[in-house]
C-alpha cells in the first residue's frame, strides 16, 4: 500500500519541478519565480489562519526563507506547493502563539484593504458610476459578512483551522493536505467534518436565521 | 440515532463519504426533520461563505524583501559573524560608530604624543630638530685648558624658524645655524650648528632660570630647563632641551638668536648633530698628549661602553670626539678619559632619570703634561 503511494508521489505532476532543480543547483534567482508563483496562495492560507494581514505576510517571509534554506533537502516526495504550504502552516502556526492579543487591535487596516480590493474588482466588472454606488455598499457588507466568517474561522482550533482553509479555501485534495501537514488522510476528513460543523454552529449563532 | 448525531454525519453526507446504508437513512431522516433539514442548508451556507471570501493580495514590495533575505543568506553562508550584523539597519550605525570613535581616538593620541615626541628628539616631518651650541668668546690659551669653560649648549628644535635664523643672522657675522649638510652624513639629514665658547660663565642656578643663557652672551628667547646638574667644576656639562612652556614646545619661541664677534666665528666649531634621541649634552675638554691616538683609542674603547653614533672630526684644528651613550656608562667612560689625559670634569654630572641617552663631546686639546 506504501509501495504504491511512493509510487504515486513520484508521478505527480509538479510544475516548479525545474525551477526547484535549478535553485538546488545554486540559482538563488530561480528562487523568485517560485516566490512569485506562489506568495499570493500562501499570504491567503496565513492571512486566514492570523486574520491579520501584517502578520500574515511576515509568516510568509518566514515561510519562504525556511523553503530557501530546506530546499535542499527537498526530493519531491510531494509537490513543491504542497510543501511550501506545511511550511507556511506551520511558521503561522509558531507565530499565531505569539500574536494572540494582536490581531483584533490591527484589524481594521486589514478589513480596510480587503474592502478597496473588492471594491476596485467590482469597479472593473461593472464599469458604470450608478453601479460603482451601489458596489461600494455592496462592498461594505460583504466585508461585514467576511468579517464575521472570519472571525468564526479564527474561532476553530488550530488543527482544524489548518485543515479547513486548505481544504475548503485554498481547495487542496485530501492527499495535499495529508502530505503537508503529516496526518493521515482519515483525520484530515475528520477535522474538515467537524471544522465545518463548529463553523456553521459559530454563523447561526452570530448571523442568526436571516442568513 | 438521534438528531443529534445525525448532524455530525451531514459533512460526510455532503462529500457522499457515508456508505450506501447510511447514506439512504439519514436521507429518510432529512425527509422527516425539519430541523435536521435546515441544518444541513445552514452547513451549506456555510461552505460557500467560505469558498466565496474575498483572497487578499500580496503588497508589492513582499517579494522583493523575501528575494533580499534570500541573497543575502545565499551570501552568508562564509561566515556566522555575518548573522550577528545581517540587518543594515544594525550593520550601518555600527560602523559609521565604529569610524567615529576610532578618528577620535586616533586625533586625541595624536595630540597627546605630539609635544612628548618633540621633547624626545624623535624626528617630526614639519620640525626638523637644531642644535646650536654656544662656546666661549675668547679662546683659551694653548697652556690653560683648565679656564676653559664649556657653556650650557641649548637645542632648539624649530619648524619653519630655522630658515630665518640661518640667513638673519649670517650678516653679523656670527656662526650661526647652517643648512649645509656634513658631507659624511648627508643621508641622516644632519644639520650644522654652531659652537661658541664663553669664558668664565656665570653661575648658574638650578634649574636654569630663563635669563640664565642671555648671560652667557647669547640673546635667547624663552625658558630653559636642565636636567643636568653639576654644581661643582670649572666645566659646566650643560643640557639643551628644547623650550617648553607647561611642558609644551612652542615652535614660535624655539629660535635662538646669538650675537658673536669676529673672533668668534674663528673659534667657532660647525658641528653636526644627528636625530637621534639624544636629549643631553656633555661637553668635556680632554688634554692630552697626542689626540690622534687618544681619538683612535676612544674609538676603539666606545664599542666597550655601547656608544652610538660615535665620530671623530678635526675642526679648527682640534680633535673632537662626539657620541652618544647610556648614562649608566657615564662614569665609566670619564675614567677612562682620565685614564687617557686630563678631564675638565671631575665629577660624574647628575643625570635625570628618565634621560636614555646623553650626547657627550669631547674637545681634545694638546697638553704639555703627560698622562697621571
Amino acid at each position: 500500500m506504501f509501495q504504491r503511494g511512493v509510487e504515486i508521489k513520484e508521478t505527480i505532476e509538479d510544475e516548479d519541478r525545474e525551477i526547484v532543480t535549478r535553485c538546488q543547483k545554486g540559482d538563488v534567482e530561480a528562487f523568485s519565480i517560485l516566490v512569485e508563483r506562489h506568495q499570493k496562495k500562501m499570504l491567503n492560507v496565513a492571512y486566514r489562519m492570523t486574520g491579520d494581514y501584517e502578520e500574515a505576510c511576515d509568516c510568509v517571509q518566514e515561510a519562504f526563507l525556511a523553503a530557501y534554506r530546506g530546499i535542499e533537502k527537498f526530493r519531491r516526495e510531494a509537490r513543491f506547493a504542497t510543501w511550501l504550504y506545511g511550511i507556511v502552516v506551520n511558521r503561522t502556526r509558531n507565530r499565531l502563539r505569539q500574536i494572540k492579543s494582536r490581531r483584533a487591535h490591527e484589524g481594521t487596516v486589514t478589513e480596510y484593504r480587503l474592502c478597496e480590493q473588492t471594491f476596485r474588482n467590482d469597479y472593473e466588472k461593472m464599469n458604470t458610476t450608478e453601479s460603482t454606488a451601489e458596489s461600494v455598499a455592496d462592498c461594505w457588507e460583504r466585508k461585514e459578512l467576511e468579517e464575521k466568517v472570519q472571525d468564526c474561522i479564527g474561532g476553530l482550533d488550530e488543527d482544524f483551522r489548518e485543515v479547513l482553509v486548505l481544504k475548503d479555501i485554498q481547495d487542496l485534495s485530501y492527499e495535499e493536505i495529508r502530505d503537508a501537514l503529516h496526518i493521515p488522510a482519515g483525520t484530515v476528513k475528520s477535522r474538515l467534518f467537524r471544522a465545518r460543523l463548529a463553523l456553521k454552529d459559530c454563523l447561526v449563532r452570530v448571523l442568526g436565521d436571516a442568513r | 440515532m438521534s438528531c443529534e448525531d445525525r448532524e455530525k454525519q451531514l459533512p460526510a453526507y455532503l462529500e457522499g463519504d457515508l456508505s450506501s446504508m447510511e447514506m439512504e437513512e439519514l436521507r429518510d431522516h432529512l425527509a422527516s426533520c425539519e430541523n435536521c433539514r435546515k441544518a444541513l442548508e445552514d452547513l451549506k451556507k456555510t461552505n460557500r461563505l467560505v469558498r466565496d471570501l474575498a483572497e487578499v493580495s500580496p503588497p508589492p514590495w513582499l517579494k522583493s524583501q523575501i528575494m533580499a533575505r534570500v541573497r543575502e543568506e545565499a551570501g552568508e553562508k562564509r561566515g556566522w559573524l555575518r548573522k550577528v550584523f545581517f540587518p543594515l539597519y544594525i550593520k550601518i550605525p555600527v560602523q559609521a560608530f565604529a569610524v567615529v570613535v576610532i578618528s577620535v581616538f586616533a586625533f586625541y593620541l595624536y595630540r597627546q604624543d605630539a609635544p612628548q615626541m618633540r621633547m624626545k628628539g624623535i624626528p617630526l616631518p614639519s620640525a626638523p630638530v637644531f642644535e646650536t651650541t654656544r662656546e666661549p668668546a675668547s679662546p683659551p690659551s694653548q697652556g690653560e685648558p683648565q679656564k676653559r669653560s664649556v657653556a650650557p649648549k641649548r637645542t632648539v628644535r624649530s619648524g619653519q624658524e630655522m630658515p630665518e635664523a640661518s640667513t638673519g643672522r649670517s650678516d653679523e657675522g656670527a656662526s650661526l645655524v647652517s643648512s649645509a649638510p656634513d658631507e659624511k652624513t648627508p643621508e641622516r639629514g644632519t644639520i650644522a650648528a654652531d659652537e661658541v665658547a664663553v669664558e668664565n660663565p656665570p653661575a648658574f642656578p638650578e634649574p636654569v632660570p630663563p635669563a640664565a643663557p642671555q648671560a652667557l652672551g647669547g640673546e635667547v628667547k624663552g625658558a630653559f630647563s636642565s636636567p643636568v646638574k653639576q654644581k661643582n667644576g670649572e666645566a659646566r656639562p650643560a643640557t639643551t632641551f628644547p623650550r617648553e612652556k607647561n611642558g609644551v614646545c612652542e615652535p614660535d619661541e624655539d629660535l635662538c638668536r646669538y650675537e658673536a664677534n669676529a673672533e668668534d666665528v674663528e673659534r667657532s666649531l660647525m658641528k653636526e648633530t644627528r636625530m637621534t634621541g639624544a636629549e643631553t649634552t656633555l661637553e668635556w675638554i680632554l688634554s692630552v698628549q697626542d689626540a690622534a691616538a687618544a681619538v683612535a683609542e676612544l674609538e676603539d674603547y666606545g664599542g666597550k661602553v655601547g656608544l652610538r653614533y660615535t665620530e671623530a672630526a678635526v675642526r679648527g684644528g682640534q680633535h673632537v670626539f662626539t657620541a652618544e651613550i647610556r648614562p649608566s656608562y657615564i662614569g665609566v667612560f670619564r675614567e677612562k678619559l682620565q685614564s687617557l689625559g686630563q678631564v675638565s670634569a671631575d665629577k660624574e654630572p647628575e643625570i635625570a632619570k628618565d634621560i636614555q641617552w646623553v650626547r657627550i663631546q669631547i674637545i681634545l686639546v694638546p697638553s704639555a703634561r703627560n698622562k697621571p
